[in-house]
């Protein structure tokens, strides 16, 4: 890309979940500048709800401001609702395709199928989780099973506000399977796949007893047009 | 940004992803529902904060 004649800052919003976070947007950041000429400046949150406020902050609010955020599937799907669909999908990774939620149990054990959970403990992750929380219930729930009723459910709402980032539920969900707090565990694909392929668990130890259908996850949304009030020229330029 | 660039490998590995896409829409209905069922749509943090 060529210089543009872009003066004016856009400022991005992401959450740090994690250290690295500090590194990868630094990185970003010197790619903007360096490489397409873009200024844009990045502002760390501590949670996609400050994110998301931040996003669809009008002017003379008194909040942080920004023009794109690096967004969750959930904080995405929050941004186009309480904008009335004005905010603009722009751009995600290769690897936010495809996500599957999995219930895994212990091989050998009394849960093989989904009908098995029936008066038994499933353990989830954080409640704002798409993958680890909300999906697994809404999915259970087209199954005929639900939370409370056909089983309990047993949470861990380690990272709330994170939207599960940080993975620290996930792993607390497996361990409740494995040391017998639960009987089955809902986790994310990816995490699933770090299980198996890092051993993180004795080979075979836990199989996986469902998967959901597929769904995307991250997403980078910009704010609606109508109440940009000039602070970002493009932001979908941001994207390349 | 390229995953074949040294400069930006590191960065692109780091976020876990080999290419940007442009945005697909399409995967996102069965969460849109599961969340407004579960309440997630209801609560607008603090716009008056």
């Amino acid at each position: 890309m060529g210089k543009t004649n872009m003066t004016k800052t856009i400022w991005l919003g992401a959450v740090a979940y994690n250290p690295k976070v500090v590194t990868i947007w630094e990185g970003m950041r010197r790619y903007f500048h360096d490489e397409a000429h873009l200024p844009v400046e990045v502002v760390l949150f501590q949670s996609y709800e400050a994110q998301v406020m931040a996003l669809l902050a009008q002017p003379g609010d008194v909040v942080p401001r920004i023009d794109i955020a690096w967004n969750t599937n959930l904080a995405y799907l929050q941004a186009d609702e309480w904008s009335g669909h004005a905010c603009r999908a722009v751009a995600m990774r290769d690897t936010d395709l495809g996500w599957m939620t999995k219930i895994v149990a212990v091989s050998g054990g009394p849960i093989s199928t989904l009908a098995d959970l029936k008066n038994r403990t499933l353990a989830l992750g954080s409640r704002d989780s798409g993958h680890a929380a909300i999906l697994p219930v809404h999915f259970l729930e087209q199954q005929g099973m639900r939370e409370g009723r056909d089983y309990r459910a047993l949470r861990f709402d380690s990272d709330v506000g994170k939207h599960g980032d940080t993975g620290t539920s996930e792993v607390e969900v497996v361990r409740a399977v494995l040391d017998g707090r639960a009987d089955a565990a809902a986790i994310g694909s990816p995490f699933w796949n770090t299980v198996r392929s890092e051993r993180l668990v004795p080979e075979g130890g836990l199989r996986e007893i469902w998967s959901s259908p597929a769904y995307n996850h991250f997403m980078f949304t910009a704010r609606p047009i109508s109440t940009q009030s000039g602070s970002a020229g493009s932001p979908t330029r941001s994207q390349r | 940004m390229s995953y074949d660039n040294p400069v930006h490998r590191p960065i692109l590995e780091a976020e876990g992803l080999r290419r940007w896409l442009p945005p697909h829409v399409d995967g996102y209905a069965a969460l849109r529902q599961a969340a407004a069922q579960q309440g997630f749509f209801e609560q607008q943090l603090a716009k008056s904060a």
